[in-house]
């Protein structure tokens, strides 16, 4: 046990380092969603029948594991300042900034029988992420005195690409204890921006001030340059915008450990996309791009090399200059993610958990926790909360709400949404946020999962009781505390 | 119900909250970065220190020493041209045609000969050799009373001209015209002499003349153009009076003016007199002086002292040099000079009658100059200055919070420098210095050993901080000039010392810039 905490408190070090990912973790909470099958196909949702159509369901995330708005201003009397050192203060050595969107085109579950749910989607995405060096920003605000005998990382980086995502996926129970599930995804890239390598290095001599500067940069772009032209008709070639394929997959499995406590893993976006469509890169031969400036060379100057100054810099000039120009197809990963959850049924409707998150994308690994409970209050409504350690931040108190009106499922979910109804008002809450999403939407739902399990008790499949994630609010816990267990032990658990 | 009512409860409370955008529009910034930034470096020998005109001047002897060295050689045709063969002019000599009836005739008869001594008028030479590289005979032959049934021709002949393959000058001709007398050597056993020879030839005819008494061939002889290649003999006693020469010394320029001292070690300069003409000669240094622009002169003193008997060399077409030592090398060196100044003449076979003297026409006497100042020595107030434009105008100079003036010199030369930086107008009106007194000692000598030779660099590594009054002066000002005030390093009690400047020692120099910007703005 005591192996088992140390273990635990070395993977919480570890991953508080860095973190800020596209993280839903309240969403794992939230079973009564048909959009719980996002964070691991093994999950099964509760309604026989969930249809999403165009535009019923968004989602939106921003997460910068640095800094918040209030970082950078102050007030003075009734107006606004940037404080550049408030700023540079509170930046980290890498400073990422992320936004996300989500927009369902159409999302459908269907439970095929007692094992088996099959789900087909197709989601527009956006993702973006920005890196923003400490040293860059410092150069600005404090200069490059700081850095007297050091060498200054500045080099930004950018990640960013959309979109439409085709999923096919299922779950499926083995067996009493252990579901697993799997969801193929077909890809049409539609833009891409990706840093394959990045350096901007900037270093001051301590005792000469001799700045040295090296470089290198490997930018890719597939779909934007053309939109940067003035005479592109996107109309007449919107056509090749689809010729971006990719595949994907996500996998996962649950398994129940305890009658009360269920534990799922998931590995969401394995794989990549193929970009070929109006390919343009940018580069910087690093081999090429690095000069020391020691200031005027006086000996230059005294032998009367008059044209030295010019010459300095054309050479600057011709050193740094950018390469750019149509490049062949290449390929991106995804940001991969894996998910690991516990959930603890403390009643047939109250269950508490943790989801442990972490994402994998360009060589950076971000992580989040979040612990969470989740209550379903009769058939009609059923709500999460949740706190995570998230960016950076540890004041993330998310919530989950469902309002199941059969035919229509009303939802509202996010990881920092209970910290905005906790504040003043919007602005202090967008001021000091450094985390936020949200997932909301309307579902179409027909059916419970009542008939499926009473079909299934008939043809003598194991059942499903405690599952947190397939439970049937007071129906199948009940069961079991009446079937193995007294009423006072029940209690006294 | 009641969970319904909660639901958009929270809802509400969610979405009711106003947002004021005032809280998001950013109204100014503030920033002060500090740079540090580079200005200027350089690794700079003494050759990079001395004027860029002398560049050429400068050496390096094999153990690395810097050393100057000026070489300039003075060419002088003066007593060439003391040397002249003048025209000689209408000689009619007359041959007496053998009256009688002349029968048809199958071959020429040789008939009367003249022969006449010419003397060529060369003085005060007395050639016996000449090589004649041109020059002229003109002749004119005429028969009086004419007679056109007479074939006739004249023999034109010298014994002592000597055509290159070894016979003596010798042509019939008839008429006018003229014999060249390139490739003829006079060799004459009596000098600036020679025997004229002309014989009537008769020549063969097909038919019988007569000629009547009294009938004579006239024939008119002339010499124009002589040159010579070479000529040997005596050449007289004679002086021969160049123009006075200088030579141009751009070293010291201004530097070693205003009060500086400099001594070097081991100076020399030499003039070496290289002559051509095999004659005694003797040169005559009439001035022989170093001079300054502001016309202040002092004597060259030599070894030999002029007047100085040049050696001749032993054949024609060699040379003979005569080495000629300055002796107040470290008086004249000391002295600065801008320029050496000379005027000599040549004086052959002074006070002979006789004598075996030889010159080609390019024969010359050269006088050359050669000057070395190995860098070694001790100096003190050697001043240098430059001068750079300078124009902060683009700049906002209220953003400018403060500045420091960061210098490295790592100095391998024994060389103090307090160098000043002057801020003037465009008018080089003063404005101010940049530095205060104790912060012009920029450049310390390195430490030398006895033998003036490196032992380790003078390191100075040091801040300035510039005031906001002095930031504001090099705003105003158009010009700065950079005034050095330059000393060779003493050795460890304090006394001068003669040190030495070598090519691979260097002043490497690095100049920075911390500047700290108050920067704000309001949108």
């Amino acid at each position: 046990m005591r192996n088992r905490i140390h273990l635990f408190l070395v993977i919480f070090c570890l991953a508080w380092n860095q973190v800020t990912a596209q993280s839903e973790g309240t969403l794992t909470f939230m079973n009564s969603l048909p959009q719980v099958v996002i964070n691991n196909p093994a999950f099964i949702p509760k309604y026989k029948i969930s249809i999403g159509l165009p535009g019923s369901s968004i989602m939106g995330f921003y997460a910068n594991n640095a800094f918040s708005y209030n970082d950078m201003i102050r007030h003075v009397h009734d107006s606004v300042k940037a404080d550049l050192l408030k700023l540079s203060a509170a930046l980290k050595t890498q400073n990422y900034i992320t936004q996300a969107a989500q927009v369902d085109l159409l999302r459908l579950g269907i439970r095929i029988n007692s094992k088996l749910y099959v789900t087909l989607s197709s989601t527009t995405k956006i993702y973006n992420r920005e890196m923003i060096p400490k040293d860059l920003i410092q150069v600005f605000v404090n200069g490059n005195t700081p850095f007297v005998g050091k060498t200054e990382t500045l080099s930004p980086k950018v990640e960013s690409f959309s979109l439409i995502e085709t999923a096919l996926g299922g779950s499926y129970q083995i067996d009493n204890k252990l579901t697993v599930g799997a969801r193929l995804k077909y890809l049409n890239g539609l833009t891409n921006a990706t840093t394959e390598s990045s350096t901007l290095n900037l270093t001051t001599d301590k005792s000469t001030y001799a700045l040295t500067a090296s470089a290198g940069m490997d930018v890719r772009t597939s779909g934007i340059y053309n939109l940067t032209q003035s005479n592109y008709d996107l109309g007449s070639n919107i056509g090749k915008y689809f010729s971006n394929f990719g595949l994907a997959i996500d996998i996962g499995a649950t398994y129940k450990i305890l009658d009360r406590l269920t534990v799922g893993a998931s590995l969401i976006d394995l794989g990549s996309i193929h970009w070929k469509n109006n390919t343009y890169g940018y580069s910087l031969d690093p081999a090429k791009a690095n000069y020391t400036f020691q200031g005027v060379d006086l000996s230059k100057v005294l032998n009367g090399n008059s044209s030295y100054l010019n010459s300095l810099g054309d050479t600057l000039q011709n050193k740094f200059k950018i390469k750019e120009g149509t490049i062949s197809a290449y390929n991106t990963p995804l940001p991969g993610k894996m998910y690991l959850s516990g959930m603890y049924a403390i009643n047939k409707s109250f269950n508490v958990g943790a989801v442990f998150f972490t994402e994998k994308f360009r060589g950076r690994v971000s992580s989040s926790l979040t612990i969470g409970v989740n209550k379903h209050f009769g058939k009609l409504f059923s709500a999460a909360g949740s706190y995570s350690m998230v960016s950076n931040t540890y004041n993330n108190f998310g919530a989950g709400m469902s309002l199941n009106l059969s035919p229509i499922q009303l939802y509202i979910v996010g990881d920092n949404l209970l910290s905005a109804s906790m504040v003043k008002d919007v602005n202090t809450f967008a001021s000091q946020t450094k985390f936020f999403n949200v997932r909301l939407g309307l579902n179409f739902i027909i059916g419970d999962d009542k008939k499926a399990k009473r079909e299934a008790k008939e043809k003598g499949a194991p059942n499903k009781e405690n599952d947190p994630y397939q439970a049937d609010e007071g129906d199948v816990i009940k069961r079991k505390k009446y079937k193995n267990y007294t009423p006072d032990k029940v209690r006294k658990r | 119900m009641k969970f319904i009512v909660g639901f958009w409860l929270f809802a509400c409370i969610l979405f009711a909250c106003t947002f004021n955008d005032r809280d998001f529009q950013i109204k100014g910034v503030r920033a002060n970065p500090t740079l540090a930034l580079p200005l200027a470096f350089g690794d700079l020998s003494i050759s990079d220190i001395l004027k860029k005109s002398d560049s050429a001047q400068i050496k390096v002897k094999p153990d690395g020493l810097v050393y100057l060295t000026y070489d300039q050689a003075l060419l002088s045709h003066d007593i060439r041209n003391l040397i002249d063969i003048p025209n000689i002019g209408n000689s009619i000599i007359q041959l007496v045609v053998p009256p009688g009836t002349y029968p048809a005739n199958q071959n020429d008869i040789i008939s009367n000969t003249s022969t006449q001594a010419v003397d060529m008028s060369i003085s005060p030479e007395k050639l016996t050799e000449i090589a004649f590289k041109s020059g002229t005979l003109s002749y004119n032959a005429v028969l009086a009373p004419a007679n056109a049934n007479f074939n006739y021709a004249v023999r034109v002949a010298i014994p002592e001209f000597i055509s290159g393959n070894g016979t003596s000058l010798s042509q019939d001709v008839s008429g006018s015209g003229a014999i060249q007398l390139s490739g003829y050597t006079f060799k004459g056993a009596a000098a600036n002499k020679f025997t004229l020879q002309l014989t009537l030839i008769i020549k063969q005819n097909t038919t019988s003349t007569t000629i009547p008494v009294g009938t004579y061939l006239n024939t008119t002889i002339s010499f124009a153009g002589m040159n010579f290649s070479y000529i040997k003999g005596f050449f007289g006693d004679q002086i021969a009076n160049p123009p006075p020469q200088s030579i141009d010394i751009q070293a010291f320029g201004t530097s070693f003016q205003n009060g500086a001292t400099i001594s070097f070690a081991q100076p020399s300069i030499n003039l070496d007199v290289v002559s051509d003409y095999g004659v005694p000669l003797t040169a005559t240094f009439s001035k022989l002086e170093a001079r300054k622009q502001d016309g202040t002169s002092i004597k060259v003193q030599t070894n030999p002292a002029s007047p100085i008997a040049i050696t001749a060399p032993v054949t024609l077409g060699t040379s003979a040099t005569t080495p000629v030592v300055v002796t107040n090398v470290n008086q004249l060196l000391n002295f600065a000079p801008d320029q050496f100044y000379y005027q000599v003449s040549g004086h052959i076979n002074a006070g002979q009658t006789s004598g075996n003297n030889f010159m080609a026409d390019t024969s010359q006497m050269r006088v050359k100059l050669h000057i070395e100042i190995p860098m070694y020595g001790q100096a003190s107030h050697i001043l240098l200055a430059d001068t750079m434009d300078v124009d902060l105008s683009d700049i906002n100079q209220t953003t400018i919070d403060s500045a420091a003036l960061k210098v490295l010199v790592t100095n391998q030369l024994p060389l103090d420098a307090k160098i000043q930086f002057i801020l003037t107008d465009a008018k080089y009106v003063f404005i101010d210095s940049l530095l205060t007194a104790s912060q012009t000692n920029i450049v310390v000598g390195s430490s030398v050993d006895n033998n003036g030779e490196l032992q380790s660099p003078g390191v100075v590594e040091t801040s300035f901080p510039l005031s906001l009054d002095k930031i504001s002066k090099i705003f105003k000002a158009k010009k700065i000039i950079v005034r050095s005030k330059l000393n060779t390093s003493k050795n460890s009690s304090g006394a001068a010392v003669d040190v030495k400047f070598k090519a691979q020692y260097k002043i490497k120099l690095n100049l920075g810039l911390r500047i700290t910007f108050k920067l704000s703005d309001n949108f």
